[in-house]
C-alpha cells in the first residue's frame, strides 16, 4: 500500500504508535492511589495510645531495658541496623539486620542478623545471612561492597531485604538489591534469593542507596525511601507493590544536599520526610506530600540541630517518634523526641550522651508487643538497643482508644 | 511516573505501573550482550590498523573476547563489566550484531545497496545516521541532567510508561514518513531500532525502562565520538 502524502504517512505512523501504546498499556497493572496503613499492630492491640493528644498529654515512654546485640564471632565493626517487627504468631518478636565486617566498606562486610526470642526475650547469636559473593552469583555480576540493609515483611509473612550493593566505586556507586527470604531449611533457616536490582537510574543504575525504614501502605505495598548521592544528594520515594516489585518513583526534593529520608504519615495521604542535610545548615530538613506521594515539596526545616546524621521515625499510635543526634557536630549524643504533628517535637528522652568523639548513630525503631525498641550503632563496633514501655500518667485511662 | 494519580491529563500517563523483565534470563542477556559488544569493538579497532598481521587476527581476537565475556561467574568478563556498567542497551547489542554481520558474515546474497555503495545512497544514509546520532546525544544529555535532578520532572521514570514506546516507534518510523519508501526502514538506524523496540516490547530487557533499552551511557559517549569523526571527515573533504 502506498501513501503518497507525507501527512498521511505521519497519520498512519501516529495510529500505529497509538495502537502500540494502547496494547502496551493494557499489559500494565493499574496504579491505585497510595494510602499509608494507619493502624499498627500495637495500636490495634491497645498497647499504645491511639491519639496524639492523648499520648502527649497522658503518659511517657519509660526505658525498661538496654544492652547490645550479640556480634558475630571475631567481627570488629558494625553499622546501620534495621529493625523488623514480626507478627504475634511468630516465635521471634523482632529481627535486626546490620552490616558487619572488618570495617565499613571492607571486602568482607556481610549482612548480619539476630532475632529476639519472644518467649525468653533474649537475642539469638548473630549470624551472617547475606554476602556479596552469593548475591553476585545469583545476580550474574560482581558486587564490590555491601552496606545498609532495610527490612520489610510482606502480607504472606515473607521477609524482604533491600541492601545497598556497590559497583565500581564507593557508596556513590551504590545500587539497591532486592532480596527475598526463601523457604527455610533446617541447615539454613534464613536463606535469601536475590530478586532484582531496582532500576532507578539511567547512569548504569548507580548511586541510589537505602537506609531508612519503609512506610507500609494500605494495599499491602510500601513506600521505600531512597536517595541519590553522587555529587548531588536528593531523596526519592519508591513505591513497591505487595510483592516488592517497583511500581513508581518520585523525587522528594531537588535541592541537592538532602539524604536518608525517614517517612512519617500524618494521615493516609499526607506524609513527611525528615532528612539529614549534607550542607552547612546543620538541621533536620523536611519534605512534604499531601497527596500520597504525587507531589513532594520542600517544607520548613525542623527546629532541631543535626550533624548530617541519619534519623529514624516511627508512628506509634497517634504520636510520631523521632530518634536523632541533637547537635550541629558530633554524633556522641542521641535523643528521642515525640510529636503530635511531626513539626513540633517535645517530651525528649536522652538515649546516649557520651564524651566528644564517641559515636551513637544510625538509629532504627520498631514497636513490638506494645514495647518500643530502638537500635543504633555504638562506636561502629556493635549495635546497641534500648527498650521502652508506655507509662500512662496517674488518672489517665489506659487501653484501646486512649491512655 | 509519580506515586499515584494526579490531575486528569497527568493520570492518562501516570496510572500504569511499570512492566519489569523476568529476572531469570537477565544474566544470559548480560553475557551475550557484552560478548557481542566486545567482539564488535575488537573487530572495529582491528580494522583501523594497517598491519596485515593484526588485521588477519581480528576474527580470532573478537571470538576470544566473546568467549571470555560469555563465561559465567567471576572468570567471565561480563561479570566484571556488569559490576561497573550492568547490561549494555539492546540498541548497543543490536548495533554490534549489525556490525558483526556486515564485517564478519557478509553473505553475498544479502548484499544491500549500502554494500554496493553508490555515492548518492551513502550520502543520504549517512545524513540520516547523523541526525539520529544528534537525537541520541540530545536525549542522553537530558537523561544525564535528570540523573542529577536538574530537571523538574523524572525523565527516567517516563521510560517505564507505554507512551515512551509509541514515541520511540515514531522516531524509528521517521525515515518512512519523510521519504515514503518502506525500504528506508531497512537501513540504519531504523533496521536496528525497530527490532530493538519489538524485543523490548516482548521482554522488557534489560530493566523494564525503555531508555535503558535504546541508549546506554557508553552508546551516548560513542555517539559523540561518531559525530566527531564525521565532522573531522567532512572538514577533511
Amino acid at each position: 500500500m502506498r501513501f503518497p502524502s507525507r501527512l498521511l504517512r505521519a497519520a498512519v505512523a501516529l495510529a500505529i504508535a497509538a495502537l502500540l501504546c494502547l496494547a502496551d498499556a493494557s499489559r500494565h497493572a493499574p496504579l491505585v492511589p497510595a494510602r499509608a496503613a494507619q493502624v499498627s499492630p500495637a495500636q490495634a492491640a491497645g498497647a499504645v495510645p491511639s491519639s496524639a493528644q492523648a499520648a502527649l498529654a497522658g503518659g511517657h515512654w519509660e526505658r525498661t531495658g538496654q544492652g547490645h546485640i550479640p556480634m558475630p564471632q571475631g567481627v570488629p565493626a558494625a553499622h546501620a541496623s534495621a529493625l523488623l517487627a514480626l507478627p504475634a504468631t511468630h516465635p521471634s518478636a523482632l529481627l535486626v539486620f546490620w552490616f558487619a565486617g572488618d570495617r565499613e566498606s571492607a571486602p568482607n562486610v556481610q549482612i548480619a542478623m539476630s532475632a529476639l526470642d519472644r518467649a525468653s526475650g533474649s537475642w539469638s547469636p548473630a549470624r551472617m545471612v547475606v554476602d556479596r559473593w552469593e548475591m553476585g552469583a545469583q545476580l550474574g555480576f560482581g558486587i564490590r561492597r555491601i552496606g545498609n540493609p532495610v527490612a520489610w515483611l510482606d502480607g504472606q509473612g515473607q521477609v524482604h531485604l533491600f541492601v545497598v550493593a556497590t559497583g565500581l566505586g564507593g557508596w556513590a556507586a551504590g545500587r539497591v538489591v532486592h532480596l527475598r527470604q526463601t523457604t527455610p531449611r533446617p541447615e539454613m533457616p534464613w536463606a535469601w534469593e536475590a530478586v532484582a536490582v531496582l532500576p532507578l537510574s539511567w547512569l548504569w543504575n548507580t548511586s541510589y542507596l537505602v537506609r531508612t525504614a519503609p512506610l507500609p501502605l494500605a494495599d499491602g505495598g510500601l513506600v521505600l525511601p531512597a536517595y541519590f548521592e553522587l555529587a548531588r544528594k536528593y531523596p526519592v520515594a519508591l513505591r513497591l507493590d505487595a510483592q516488592g516489585a517497583l511500581r513508581a518513583m518520585a523525587p522528594m526534593s531537588t535541592q541537592g544536599q538532602m539524604l536518608q529520608p525517614a517517612l512519617l504519615a500524618r494521615d493516609q495521604r499526607e506524609w513527611l520526610a525528615l532528612m539529614r542535610d549534607s550542607g552547612p545548615a546543620g538541621r533536620i530538613r523536611v519534605a512534604r506530600t499531601r497527596d500520597g506521594g504525587v507531589q513532594w515539596s520542600d517544607a520548613e526545616d525542623l527546629p532541631l540541630d543535626n550533624p548530617n546524621a541519619s534519623v529514624a521515625t516511627l508512628t506509634a499510635g497517634g504520636q510520631h517518634l523521632l530518634v536523632y543526634n541533637p547537635q550541629k557536630s558530633g554524633r556522641n549524643h542521641l535523643r528521642m523526641a515525640s510529636s503530635a504533628d511531626g513539626s513540633l517535637w517535645s517530651n525528649t528522652v536522652e538515649l546516649e550522651n557520651g564524651p566528644p568523639g564517641r559515636e551513637y548513630s544510625y538509629p532504627a525503631m520498631a514497636l513490638v508487643d506494645g514495647q518500643l525498641w530502638v537500635s543504633y550503632t555504638d562506636q561502629r563496633q556493635s549495635i546497641a538497643w534500648q527498650r521502652f514501655g508506655w507509662v500512662a500518667q496517674a488518672g489517665a485511662a489506659t487501653g484501646k482508644g486512649g491512655p | 511516573m509519580s506515586l499515584v494519580d494526579g490531575p486528569d491529563w497527568i493520570r492518562l500517563v501516570q496510572d500504569a505501573a511499570p512492566l519489569l523483565p523476568q529476572p531469570y534470563l537477565l544474566p544470559l542477556l548480560r553475557q551475550a550482550g557484552w560478548a557481542l559488544v566486545l567482539a564488535a569493538l575488537v573487530m572495529a579497532l582491528v580494522q583501523r590498523f594497517n598491519g596485515r598481521w593484526l588485521r588477519s587476527k581480528g576474527r580470532p581476537l573478537a571470538l576470544a573476547c566473546a568467549v571470555w565475556a560469555s563465561i559465567p561467574g567471576p572468570w567471565g568478563l561480563s561479570y566484571w563489566l556488569g559490576l561497573a556498567f550492568q547490561t549494555p542497551s539492546l540498541m548497543a547489542i543490536g548495533l554490534a550484531l549489525s556490525y558483526l554481520w556486515r564485517s564478519v558474515v557478509r553473505p553475498r546474497w544479502l548484499q544491500t545497496a549500502q554494500d554496493l555503495d553508490p555515492a548518492s545512497f551513502r550520502q543520504r544514509s549517512l545524513a540520516r545516521q547523523d541526525r539520529y546520532a544528534l537525537a541520541g546525544i540530545a536525549m542522553g544529555w537530558l537523561l544525564l541532567l535528570d540523573v542529577f535532578a536538574y530537571l523538574p520532572w523524572s525523565l527516567y521514570a517516563w521510560g517505564f510508561h507505554p507512551l515512551a514506546n509509541g514515541l520511540v516507534l515514531l522516531v524509528a518510523l521517521w525515515p518512512w514518513i519523510a521519504s515514503g519508501r518502506v525500504s528506508a526502514l531497512m537501513q540504519a538506524p531504523s533496521k536496528v531500532l525497530l527490532p530493538v523496540l519489538a524485543l523490548f516490547w516482548v521482554s522488557r530487557w534489560p530493566t523494564g525502562n525503555l531508555w535503558d533499552a535504546v541508549l546506554d551511557p557508553w552508546l551516548f559517549v560513542g555517539l559523540h565520538g561518531y559525530l566527531l569523526l564525521r565532522y573531522r571527515k567532512r572538514q577533511g573533504t
